[in-house]
This record gives structure tokens, sequence and C-alpha cells, in this order.
């Protein structure tokens, strides 16, 4: 049936066991050839495409933050040290000195009586300045009210905003984020009036509250900014400072000198709820200082 | 007999140049798509260039750590970082319990509790901030002889309430007023967590 093997005419053939081989070789060579262009657009498809399709929305994003931070650049230059010397001056002050804060409860006693929501404050115990392992020296103060329940809302609110400085210091890192965030579509400059309303003085703030908001709009021109901001004001704790700081109390103070607070961390809050409907609290602070050179 | 072995022989013989011969030219074909095509067709436009694969990924991620970086640095101008103890002395406020939270964990049991709006009333609310210890007293009243069942059920809400934990309320017991009627006054010891609604 089969011819017998004959001597190769012409070229030498390359003889089967070697052709065998090299063509197993050169198989798997393309076998893992297609695997690697299976593997390249598996990549393509599951990586790059979608690296790719957020690259015209983070080039955007990049744009405006690039125009943001020259905004920004142009106006640190007026930034003013202003808050972390009152920082030093008078919220986390060197001196134990206890005047100023008993002279602002004062203030907010007389503004509570005439509005009919404290009776009294104190006694107030100022007990013995002892220093902390962090650079503080805490000074524990024991105060009592008596008042309505709104009274005792506003004392809270009072101490849990003393050491607070602006307006940025009351929101809370959520709230700042959103204003920032929704910043980020308006015009490049919007930065700075944003910069402007964190940092305005919160006691200003709290007396003139209508013209800092007006002129923090002015800045936007979208009406999803506009309601940010009105939600903003008036559904975090800037609405309890505007009660409690809007009215007399903010005045004396102002007038009186008497802001900023010393930073106080309520410890303790004892709420007995009289028969009249009124409260009496008794309610255990600690003010913060800093260590003298001498503690 | 070895006829098929001879077959399968001459099978093997003559198709071994064949297969070397497509094994070969596919493999070189894959090679050249490899090398050429292949990276042509997965090139990606990007401002104008076209870039391999690897190449975006790199684009892209330095774009994202550019934005980063000055994402902090318009952060840090809307709101500088303040004095590091004032900063620590802000933390660490932010982080305690309030009285508000006291007073919203008591007012959401009550309002859970069946007529507990009308029958229970808190005369005395307490709380030390730094361990969370909490103390409510009051009487549960205007019931009639169900107020150790209203006062129970004031209790089993606020155990059920998120943030509280180690409840101990005093014993059940109902007095008799001669004006108001029946009530039973309590005295409850609970600790509240910072995870408070």
């Amino acid at each position: 049936m089969f011819p017998e093997a004959r001597p190769a005419a012409g070229p030498r053939r390359m003889p089967p066991s070697i052709a065998w081989g090299a063509g197993c070789a050169s198989l798997a060579v393309a076998a893992m050839l297609v695997f690697d262009h299976g593997a390249a657009v598996r990549d393509l498809q599951q990586r790059t495409l979608p690296a790719a399709l957020k690259l015209p929305a983070l080039e955007d994003r990049l744009a405006m933050l690039r125009q943001q931070a020259e905004v920004a650049d142009l106006h640190a230059a007026l930034q003013t040290a202003s808050v972390d010397e009152w920082i030093r001056i008078a919220v986390v002050p060197q001196n134990a000195d206890m005047a100023p804060f008993i002279g602002a409860l004062q203030i907010l006693e007389d503004a509570g009586r005439a509005a009919g929501t404290i009776r009294t404050i104190g006694p107030i115990d100022v007990g013995t300045t002892a220093t902390s392992a962090e650079d503080l020296s805490v000074t524990p103060v024991t105060i009592r009210f008596t008042g309505t329940a709104q009274g005792a809302d506003d004392v809270l609110t009072f101490l849990d905003t003393a050491g607070l400085l602006t307006v940025g210091d009351v929101l809370t890192s959520d709230e700042r984020s959103l204003l920032v965030q929704l910043a980020d579509g308006e015009n490049p400059a919007s930065v700075a009036a944003l910069e402007q309303f964190f940092a305005a003085d919160l006691l200003t703030y709290a007396l003139d509250a209508q013209s800092i908001e007006r002129q923090l709009l002015r800045a936007f021109a979208s009406p999803l900014m506009e309601r940010a901001i009105t939600n903003v004001a008036n559904t975090s704790k800037l609405r309890d400072v505007r009660r409690v700081l809007g009215g007399a109390t903010g005045e004396a103070m102002h007038k009186g000198d008497q802001w900023p607070l010393r930073f106080l961390i309520v410890r303790s809050w004892d709420e007995q709820r009289l028969g009249d409907g009124s409260v009496q609290v008794t309610v255990a602070v600690d003010a913060y200082g800093r260590k003298g050179s001498n503690d | 007999m070895d006829s098929p072995s001879r077959g399968l022989r001459h099978i093997l013989h003559d198709g071994a140049v064949p297969f070397f011969a497509f094994s070969v030219t596919l493999a070189a074909l894959l090679v050249l798509s490899w090398l050429f095509l292949l990276p042509r067709l997965t090139r990606i436009a990007v401002q104008g260039m076209l870039l391999d694969p690897p190449h975006v990924e790199q684009y892209a991620a330095n774009v994202q750590n550019e934005i980063t970086e000055l994402s902090k640095r318009v952060d840090e101008f809307v709101y500088p970082t303040r004095d590091p103890l004032y900063a620590a002395l802000r933390a660490e406020r932010s982080e305690h319990l309030s009285p508000d939270d006291l007073r919203a964990v008591v007012n959401d049991a009550i309002g859970r509790t069946t007529d507990g709006r009308e029958a229970v009333a808190v005369t005395h609310l307490s709380l030390t901030v730094s361990d969370g210890s909490a103390l409510i007293e009051g009487a549960v009243g205007k019931v009639g002889p169900r107020s150790i069942t209203v006062l129970a059920a004031f209790v089993d809400a606020l155990r059920a309430s998120p943030g509280v934990s180690d409840v101990a309320p005093s014993a059940f017991t109902r007095e008799d007023d001669p004006v108001t009627g029946p009530f039973s006054p309590f005295s409850i010891r609970f600790t509240l967590r910072r995870d408070v609604p």
C-alpha cells in the first residue's frame, strides 16, 4: 500500500519528529498569545474603559479645582492669624482667670430673666485648677440654675458654644463638606465667598445672620446652592446659636467685650423638673486653659 | 495486522510539515497581532493623544491624585486647621454625649409606650458624660390600676432603644394618691452610648 521510503529529492525535508515538536511549540506559543489577547480585551473592558469614561468628569473637576486653588492662593495672603490668636488669648488661655466666663453667665442670666426663661443662675462653684498630660489646665466648675425648659436649652447651647469662634466651627464637617462640594459646580471665586462665610465671627453672625448669609448667597447663582445654604443655616446648630446669642445676650456680650468665651466641656447634667413647670439644673463643666510655663 | 500502525505512521509522516507550517503561521500572525494590531486597537484618545491601556489608567490615577491634593489645599483654605490643642478639645467635645441625647432617648421611649405620653412623667434626669451613666426618676399615673403595666412597657421600650444598655429599674410598685389615684414611682439607671439616634 505504501511506497517504500525514497531518498528525498531536492532540498532535505525536515524530519517529522522535529516538525511535530516545533509545530507543538508554535501552537503552545499561539495558545498563549490567544490567551493574552483575551486578557488584553478583558482588561480593556473591565479597567481601562471605565477609567477612560470617568476621565472627562475628572478633568472637569481638576480644571475647576485648579482655578479654585488659584483663587485660594490669592486670598490666602489676606487671611489673618487672628483666630489662632484669639484661641491663645481667650479660648484656651494660659491664665486660670474665670471672671470673664462668670461675667458671661451673668449676661445670660440677665437676658434670660428679661425673656422669662431663666429665673436664677447660681451658685457657681469654681474648683481647683489641675493640669492634664496634654499641655492643658482644667478647672472644674459647677453651675446651678433654675428656669424654664427653654432656659435650660439656652444654657446648654451657651455652654456647648463656649470656645467656638467662627461659623465654620459650629458646622459639622459633613455640613461644611456639603457646601464645599456644591460650590465646586459654581464659579471658582465662590470658594473665597465660602471661606469668608466659614471664617465669619460667630457672635457677629448671631447678631446679624441675614447680612452674612446674603453676602454668601450673592456669590452663587444656582438655586440648589441657595437652598443648601438656607437649609444648613436653619437645621444646623447655627439656629440654636442665633436663638441664644442673637438677641440681648449677644448684644451685651459684644458691648461688654465678653466674646469669645473660654472652652468648656459639659461633664454632667442633673435636671430636676419642678411642679410649677420649671427646671432646676446642676451642670458640671470643665473649663480648659493652656499650661503655663510655671505649671 | 500492522496496517493501522503503518497508516498512523504515514499520517504522522505526511502531516508533520503541514502541521508545522500551520502552527508557525498561526503563531507568527498572533505575534504580529500582539505587537502591532492589538496596541493599535486598544489605544484610547485622551486629551488629543492616543494612550495605551496602562497609560490611560496611570493618567486617570494621576488626575485623581491631583484632585485629592488640590481638594485638600482648597479645604485647608476654606476652613483652616486650628491650634492643635483647640482641635483636640473640639474633637473631644464632639465625641461626648449631650443631655440632649438623654432627653431624645427618654422621649422616644415614652412615645413608643402605649399611653406613655399621658401617663409617664419624668421629674429627674441625670447624665454623667464620661461613662454615659444615666438616671431617670418619675412616676406613671393617670391610667388607673394599669400604672405598673405601663411602667413595665416603658422600661421595655427603654431597653429596646438604640444606644441604651444595662437598664436597671427599681422595684415596680403601685401607690395610691387620694387626689390623682394610683401611680407607680420609678427610678431607672442605665448606660447611654454615643450611637443614640
